[in-house]
């Protein structure tokens, strides 16, 4: 057997360790970092290693908060030590031992943050690796315990039996947020009055990595832009749905200006008495046009089911939807292959009842441009 | 106070025929002129509304008119006037949803569905005092 010169072989290894941790290292940096935020966020850095996604204005906000925090302490110290407050700031907490001095609506602002960082992350957070480290930013697992206005902490004692408890709620939560399935969209879906594929450019501009949350966020946005505030969450294959609420449109397929959202068509009156109005309610000749917007992102081709969808069950799509994605679904990339298609649901409804309108009267272009959805998208970064 | 069964026939029978000819005449209107309406759920709702009882008063009629041998029996006025004011009743019913529905604010399959509860009871009622009237009576 040959044997190296001790020096040789301790350079050998020398150098073997160094290529080691050069792939190891390498390998991190290729992998995104865990708590990168979705578009829209940005790190708090509160501190160093401060993670917590939080929109730029309350990260400016943090900064400054940051700089001031000497002046906002009492100069020769108080009942809490040299981290005392000046009246009419409390402690930030946005850590535990974060004792910089703002007021209370930052502070509630910054549990706020803290509660919902995990839905801001662009991947699933390290949750599912255990437990976070003890000094690591506050996650939607903590609730802030309650602190006098002076910025006191309680005594660690008394919190103890809380503090437990409260985490065993959140375990609970946890589980059940992990094992949340969004209800499925009849698919096939239903026969459509027209459809409409959405650009992609659209969908993830300025996102170099987005996920089925950023998306749907941009989505939701553009939608929340136009007025559309319900919008629900289904499953499809290999993707989501979101589905509008259902409106009344005006001749030009934009939002009806009065009772956009009501589907009661008014009755005639009787005084004055218009025989005129009472033939053209007697033949169904009063109706409205309405519609629903259903935004299919899958990379699964479709067609449709045959089976025409009832009126008042394409109605009641917005109520038995989630009211969000769920977070493992949010957390996925969103595929190169996945393609937003915009499917319009459009009916009549008159005193004769309601009726869906194929084709309808409007292309998908037409829908989706009237509603304000395209021109929003289009601005948006 | 009595009346002939065969004056009361031919008054009921009227009655029936004039009613479900003004329904009839309603539901053409709408299903050749309106739009977007159901029509299958329209006719479905009125036909077996109406065709049994007429169908009932159609054969009484013609078996009565064969057989003129029978004797013109008396009807108690108070069982006649029970069984216009009955049928009377219903044939309103029947008309009422389909002729008002346009100042309700509801739509009419809303009103004809909602119909059928208060049809119901007075139907049976209407069916039942006309069998007083249109049934087969053999000699003996």
């Amino acid at each position: 057997m040959t044997h190296l010169h001790p020096a040789l072989s301790r350079a050998l290894r020398a150098v073997l360790l160094t290529a080691l941790l050069a792939l190891a290292a390498s390998t991190v940096e290729s992998a995104p970092h865990p708590d990168v935020c979705i578009e829209g966020y940005v790190w708090r850095e509160a501190f160093p290693d401060d993670r917590v996604c939080v929109t730029p204005d309350v990260r400016e906000q943090t900064a400054r908060d940051n700089q001031l925090a000497g002046a906002r302490r009492e100069t020769h110290g108080g009942a809490y030590g040299a981290d005392t407050c000046k009246p009419g700031f409390v402690w930030r907490e946005a850590r535990p031992s974060d004792h910089v001095c703002v007021t209370p609506d930052v502070r509630e602002q910054t549990a706020r943050d803290n509660r919902l960082a995990h839905t801001r992350r662009l991947m699933a957070p390290a949750a599912a690796n255990g437990a976070p480290p003890a000094d690591a930013p506050a996650t939607a697992a903590a609730e802030p315990a309650f602190v006098p206005e002076t910025g006191r902490l309680p005594a660690p004692a008394a919190q103890a039996p809380v503090q437990i408890k409260k985490k065993m709620a959140t375990k609970k939560m946890a589980a059940k947020k992990a094992s949340f399935k969004l209800p499925e969209f009849p698919w096939p879906p239903p026969p459509y009055s027209t459809r409409l594929r959405l650009d992609r450019a659209l969908l993830v501009a300025g996102q170099p990595m987005p996920s089925n949350g950023s998306v749907a966020a941009r989505m939701e946005r553009a939608l929340a832009a136009n007025g559309y505030n319900e919008v629900s969450y289904y499953a499809v294959p290999d993707g989501f749905a979101m589905v509008t609420q259902i409106e009344r449109i005006d001749p030009n397929a934009a939002p009806a200006a009065e009772q956009r959202w009501s589907t009661q068509i008014d009755p005639v009156s009787l005084i004055p008495f218009s025989i005129d109005a009472y033939l053209r309610a007697l033949l169904g000749k009063n109706g409205d046009t309405f519609r629903v917007i259903v935004f299919t992102f899958t990379p699964t081709p479709f067609t449709t089911s045959g089976t025409p969808v009832r009126p008042g069950e394409a109605m009641t799509w917005v109520e038995k939807g989630a009211t969000a994605l769920p977070a493992e679904l949010a957390g996925r990339p969103y595929g190169g292959d996945t393609v937003c298609t915009a499917l319009v649901y459009e009916f009549s409804i008159s005193s004769l009842g309601a009726a869906l309108q194929r084709p309808g009267l409007f292309d998908g272009q037409q829908h989706l441009r009237g509603a304000g959805i395209l021109s929003v998208l289009e601005r948006q970064p | 106070m009595t009346l002939s069964m065969q004056v009361a026939r031919k008054r009921l029978a009227l009655l029936w025929f004039v009613g479900a000819g003004i329904c009839f005449a309603v539901l053409l209107f709408i299903s050749f002129f309106a739009r977007k309406v159901d029509l299958v759920g329209l006719w479905d709702w009125f036909l077996p509304a109406m065709v049994p009882n007429l169908s009932l008063i159609i054969g009484v009629l013609v078996y009565t008119q064969r057989h003129q041998e029978q004797a013109d029996i008396q009807v108690d006025c108070f069982l006649y006037r029970l069984t216009l004011g009955l049928s009377l009743l219903y044939i309103f019913l029947l008309l009422l949803p389909l002729l008002f529905f346009p100042l309700t604010g509801k739509t009419l399959p809303e009103l004809l569905d909602i119909s059928r509860l208060w049809l119901a009871a007075v139907q049976g009622l209407a069916t039942g005092v006309m069998g007083a009237f249109f049934v087969r009576q053999d000699e003996k």
